[in-house]
């Protein structure tokens, strides 16, 4: 076998192993380490209620969205997965967001088994004298185990408050604890959200008032009925027992009442930007703390009607209720300027799931072309080379619609924030690759981009995943500027993008050199250096105008162009990386190894400005993407790239010597 | 070639940066320029013309504009809320007095274009954050004007306070609001 | 080339703007770039970080990471901009082989010397300072957040007359300098000054008894130096103003604080003189008036949405010469002074807007610059890739 052909089977065995990798990352979180937790008694809910209550809208981070995507991340948040897996009479059941917010809703018998929190560190459970026998380390538990400690929590919650009023800071097991109090809170909020209205006060058969037999009629004639109530419990008589019962009822609904957090109706007056969220506002009505609200009497009296609706008619009842309130709902959402009119489209996306798809061609593409380096030049090698192409194509369209129909959701330019910047640097990547496997033909290119799209949307999965945060925030005030969004950040972002191209490709030409693939060919080695300065001029132009005209922008809005701030000078160090490499290369102090070795360098100087200045003021104190984890990320890519850095200078100086000696100098 | 000059180079910015930071003497600089008056010399809401012989020292929380005269004589003006009757009888208390105050019958004295009240006492006085002066004496003035009631309290030895009493009525005429 | 009858002169321009020197300043501006983003996180925070790094006076800079200084010392970030900018103008404009080829890159290199030089005169003529305003009130003045200046006044009754003012610049020989003392002399005052103990940060307490150890007392009161917050507008300052009657040779001493919102005094000579520590006060050309003021949070956050006022320009007597809209990204530009809108507060129903109000003469040349930039090398990289993508399809034609 000559070298070139097991060069070749080196690339096929790695792209194997790379795909594979990828595979058993994503079923990871599939196997199931230990036995589900036994939910007996599970029915799953219709799927017309599912849809319909999870197409509601409700006003969360800023924005008006569906329920299910609140829903998914809040599961998220807690859960660390969107969807939850247990075993019921036997069978195992999944469920997925919305169903799990209308468990705690409505049936939080069953919800409170579910073991959705999930707890990095099992000592943070000590801390409030938990016992986890049986758990690992990291694991995930139920409403049911924590809610036996909650006396504790709140103990600890108040206590690390103190600390940090102080000025004193937490430790991390400290810090992970709080997160996981928000996380109860969260919980806690949607369980209890329906619990003062989900029963009458009375049957319809009752000696009371019709009004009177719901909740709602109590709160709305408060103030003439409490003091009925009061008087009333001073004297003795069966009709005052009645009475009393009826103030003991009163009173656990109020304590029920203070949790919930969630923004479901729009409020009347359509120039009121925020929805009204229930929280402490009925216990201090019933207080006289404060006055009648007439947004929230509504907003109760329509949770009593959606919650009644389940409680006497169930799912059927529930779901026509819930179709009558969107109609309510519906006609004040337009008078608000058509708040609301992209939820379908919303939940259309998430069900369409463009980047999760996006895999299955890439992953693909990546086997037939690695299959197609095997024997390049016989038809099978471009019956491969064919199929890869059409399912790049289609794979850059999954990822182009995603970017789109994002940005016509958020309504502004398609980098917004952090997240934003992922499919759309895989999408340049894409574009680029492919553009220049198109001129060039030799399949190296093709396969470069399959690698950095999977690897894109990977990343994107990842970090969704661990932020737990709806990454369609809206923008803070000083990017409200949608032209300098469009230019400065899109300009940066695909400087970015080929920042790490161009290090790709220089991957692939010290690999090659390492296991002397082409050596038959002297144009390939040449072809991938001509594409690297390509490369690097592509960056330099991207980066150099993008980095002034954040300046710019930042003139024009604060008053200075230049801040020495980390994110402009992660971008002014890739292009003073780029500027350094082009001039070395005119003045002749590098050449073909020295040109690909700065640039596996440009690919850690683009990591750094692109991911590790967020890192900076964060240090290790938290897990998940934004901070521990991410970090570790980051070092082992340095790490990495360092390892390949190393490995070509070796290469360029053993062969620096042995070119010495065996050739005559050329110029 | 390239290396002589910058063998060359390295000695002299050294050199340089060597005789740049061993100037460690501070010459005295000589301050003439001013800069005009703007509304920023005109804060607060109070005007008042305070005599030479006392000094101002920094406000507190709850001492508006805060004087002191010899070593540690006080003088202080506060916008305090409640009546006058109230408030004089909880300085009168510092001096170990627990007489009621007719307010009717207290000297007056015009400031801020109305009719303010002198409180005198003597004694020992045992002010808040344990301080307690031996043969102290205590001239205040409280007005009410625009819904607030304006204080003027000064306390030192009886000696010092004697001094200063022409002063302490003269300040206490020149209590303005500032439009 | 020949090599002799080069003068010193010429020998300089060769070196300084030869590819060497190009690729040394690039590698070194990029190595304290990077070393100031991770230092500026840490306690110092961005404005001390960026005066060990890039001021004027920062010949040279001894890293710090993680606590520890760094056994390297490397060359001011100012200092290395300047080489860059010569090195620009002498070898990518001036040696720089001139062609039809070339010119783009010509162009480029024009225009990034212009962008230097620009930020060269931003930073030694721009000045910024902060402006406050009430809905309905006018302000003729902004003061500095971090630019802190001593003032000397006389009070003469309810009035005050014209300070003198010891700049920022002035005081920096004190500056947060344990044991340091500055003496200033003031010839057409009876007495002159020295300043010392000049805490960056720094809380101030009436003296209840004796001041705690490591105090500085004065009258009354003592100062405790404080950490300093990473964020120098937050941090309070602190010093001791020694007054030294020239005649007689009395000596007279106060506390100055920043966070005290008034003078004050020492009486010499029965003349009673104001002192005071605060952000240089600069007078602005002309007065303005808030007229409006709106800003408003994303619903159920607390990020900031949008912020925008209603200005009135006034006539120095007081009248009014134009109105303008100022927002959060579009500032208001009259005369030579910009003014931004950086903050917004609502109290109890009373609105405040905050303004930095800037003069910056070279305001523009960035933009100018990265279009000129920006239009060469796209057509400098135009030209290489449709050079390469020519080549590529001639060669797959002939493959």
């Amino acid at each position: 076998m000559t070298s070139g052909k097991i060069g070749r089977w080196v690339g096929f065995v790695f792209a194997l192993l790379v795909a594979a990798s990828m595979l058993l990352y994503t079923a990871k979180d599939s196997m199931i380490r230990r036995a589900p937790v036994e939910i007996d008694g599970y029915t799953q809910w219709d799927p017309d209620l599912v849809e319909a209550f999870g197409s509601m809208a409700v006003q969360d981070g800023g924005r008006v969205k569906p329920l299910s995507t609140w829903a998914g991340f809040e599961l998220l948040a807690l859960n660390g997965k969107r969807s939850i897996k247990f075993k019921s009479d036997g069978k195992s059941v999944k469920i997925g967001p919305t169903e799990w917010v209308l468990d705690m809703m409505f049936r939080d018998e069953f919800a409170n088994k579910m073991e959705v929190f999930q707890v990095e560190d099992a000592n943070v459970l000590d801390m409030i004298g938990m016992s986890h026998e049986g758990k690992k380390r990291r694991d995930r538990y139920s409403y049911l185990e924590i809610g036996e400690h909650l006396h504790e929590v709140d103990r600890l919650r108040n206590e690390l408050a103190e600390k940090r009023q102080k000025g004193q800071e937490l430790d991390l097991v400290e810090d992970q604890f709080l997160g996981l109090y928000s996380n109860i809170q969260s919980y806690v909020s949607m369980s209890s959200h329906f619990n003062p209205v989900k029963n009458r006060m009375a049957d319809e058969g009752s000696p009371l008032a019709p009004e009177l037999q719901l909740f709602s009629g109590w709160v709305e004639k408060w103030p003439q009925l409490s003091q009925f109530l009061s008087s009333a419990a001073q004297q003795e008589g069966a009709e005052m027992d009645g009475l009393r019962r009826v103030t003991n009822m009163i009173a656990t609904r109020i304590g029920e009442s203070v949790y919930s957090d969630i923004a479901m109706m729009p409020p009347s007056d359509p120039e009121q930007k925020s929805w009204p969220k229930r929280q402490g506002w009925l216990s201090h009505y019933m207080q006289f703390k404060t006055g009648p609200d007439a947004d929230q009497i509504t907003y109760l009296k329509e949770m009593e009607k959606l919650a009644l609706g389940y409680t006497y008619d169930g799912e059927k009842g529930l779901l026509k209720e819930v179709n009558a309130y969107k109609g309510r709902v519906a006609e004040k959402m337009k008078a608000r300027g058509g708040e609301g009119d992209k939820i379908k489209s919303e939940i259309m996306m998430y069900k369409l799931d463009y980047f999760y798809r996006s895999l299955t061609p890439f992953v693909l593409g990546f086997l037939v072309v690695a299959f197609g380096w095997i024997a390049p030049a016989t038809r099978w090698g471009r019956v491969c080379n064919r199929i890869a192409w059409v399912l790049l194509v289609y794979g850059f369209i999954l990822v182009t619609l995603g970017i789109v129909h994002r940005s016509i959701l958020m309504e502004r330019p398609p980098v917004g924030n952090l997240y934003d910047t992922i499919p759309f640097i895989t999408a340049v990547v894409i574009l680029v690759l492919g553009f220049m496997e198109w001129l060039t033909k030799r399949r190296v290119c093709i396969g470069l981009a399959f690698f950095f799209a999977t690897l894109g949307m990977f990343l994107a999965m990842w970090y969704e995943e661990s932020k737990g945060v709806d990454p369609m925030n809206p923008l803070i005030a000083v990017l409200r500027s949608n032209f300098w969004l469009a230019t400065h950040v899109i300009t940066i972002t695909i400087g970015y993008a080929g920042g790490l191209l161009t290090a790709g490709i220089s991957h692939v030409y010290i690999f090659s050199r390492l296991f002397k693939i082409g050596d038959d060919d002297k144009s390939f080695s040449r072809f991938l250096t001509r594409v690297v300065y390509g490369g690097v001029c592509f960056t330099l132009f991207f980066s150099l105008v993008g980095t002034i005209l954040g300046g710019v922008w930042a003139n024009d809005s604060w008053g200075r162009f230049w801040g020495w701030d980390p994110k402009e000078n992660g971008a002014l160090i890739i292009v003073l990386w780029t500027l350094v490499i082009l001039h070395a290369r005119m003045a002749g102090y590098i050449r073909d190894w020295g040109i690909h070795i700065c640039s596996i360098l440009l690919a850690i100087m683009v990591t750094f400005s692109w991911w590790h200045v967020n890192f900076l003021s964060i240090g290790l104190h938290n897990y998940g993407f934004t901070g521990g984890s991410g970090l570790k990320a980051i070092w082992s890519f340095y790490t990495l790239e360092a390892l390949v850095v190393f490995v070509g200078l070796y290469m360029a100086l053993t062969q620096g010597k042995s070119k010495k000696a065996a050739l005559p100098e050329k110029a | 070639m390239n290396s002589r000059k910058l063998l060359l180079g390295i000695p002299t910015l050294l050199a340089g940066i060597l005789l740049v930071s061993c100037q460690d003497e501070n010459p005295p600089i000589e301050i003439t320029e001013r800069r005009d008056l703007t509304s920023y010399d005109t804060e607060g809401n109070l005007k008042v013309a305070m005599p030479s012989e006392w000094r101002r020292v920094p406000s507190t929380r709850f001492r508006d504009y805060n004087c002191r005269f010899n070593e540690d004589g006080e003088v202080y003006i506060s916008i305090a809320s409640g009546g006058i009757k109230e408030n004089a009888e909880r300085w009168l208390k510092q001096f170990g007095s627990s007489d009621a105050v007719v307010v009717e019958e207290l000297a007056g004295i015009e400031s801020m274009g109305a009719t303010g009240r002198l409180i005198e006492a003597q004694g020992t006085f045992q002010g808040m954050r344990g301080i307690t002066i031996e043969d102290a004496a205590l001239l205040g003035m409280m007005v009410e004007s625009a819904g607030n009631l304006i204080t003027v309290k000064m306390v030192a030895k009886a000696d010092e306070v004697a001094a200063q009493r022409e002063n302490f009525m003269a300040f206490c005429r020149s209590i303005e609001w500032r439009k | 080339m020949a090599k002799k009858n080069k003068n010193v002169a010429t020998r300089v321009i060769d070196v300084l703007g030869g590819f060497h020197v190009a690729i040394v300043s690039m590698v070194l501006l990029l190595i304290l770039t990077w070393l100031s983003t991770l230092e500026q996180t840490g306690p110092g925070g961005l404005y001390w970080t960026l005066k060990k790094y890039f001021s004027f006076d920062a010949w040279y800079v001894v890293p710090t990471l993680n606590g520890k200084d760094l056994p390297i010392i490397l060359p001011g970030g100012y200092w290395v901009c300047v080489v860059f900018t010569l090195n620009l103008i002498f070898g990518g404009v001036i040696r720089m082989r001139k062609g039809i080829k070339q010119l783009p890159i010509f162009f480029s290199h024009v225009s990034m010397a212009m962008l230097m030089i620009g930020g060269a005169i931003t930073y030694h003529q721009s000045r910024e300072a902060y402006m406050v305003l009430p809905v309905g009130a006018s302000g003729d003045f902004a003061f500095s957040l971090t630019e802190l200046s001593v003032e000397v006044a006389e009070i003469d009754g309810y009035d005050k007359k014209r300070p003198y003012v010891i700049d920022s610049k002035q005081l920096e020989a004190v500056r947060g300098q344990v044991g340091a003392t500055q003496e200033y002399l003031f010839p057409e005052l009876p007495f002159d000054i020295r300043v010392s103990d000049y805490y960056i940060n720094a809380k101030l307490y009436p003296m209840q008894g004796s001041a705690p150890e490591g105090a500085v007392a004065v009258d009354g009161y003592y100062a405790m130096a404080a950490e300093p917050t990473g964020h120098e507008e937050q941090n309070l300052s602190s010093c001791v103003v020694r007054v030294i009657e020239r005649e007689s040779g009395k000596q007279h001493e106060v506390m100055l604080y920043e966070g005290v919102g008034h003078d004050v005094t020492v009486t010499i000579d029965g003349k009673v003189y104001g002192f005071r520590m605060h952000g240089e006060v600069w007078n602005t050309p002309f007065q303005v008036r808030l007229d409006d003021s709106r800003g408003e949070k994303h619903p159920g956050t607390g990020m900031a949405m949008i912020y925008e006022s209603d200005v009135t320009v006034l006539d120095s007597d007081g009248n009014a010469e134009r109105s303008f809209k100022i927002e959060m990204n579009k500032p208001l530009r009259y005369k030579d002074l910009t003014f931004y809108q950086t903050s917004w507060e609502e109290k109890d129903g009373l609105v405040e807007s905050g303004f930095t109000v800037k003069t910056n003469p070279s305001d523009q040349w960035p933009k100018y610059s990265i279009y000129a930039c920006g239009i060469a090398l796209f057509v400098h990289f135009i030209i290489k890739l449709f050079g390469f993508v020519s080549s590529s399809i001639a060669r797959n034609k002939h493959d």
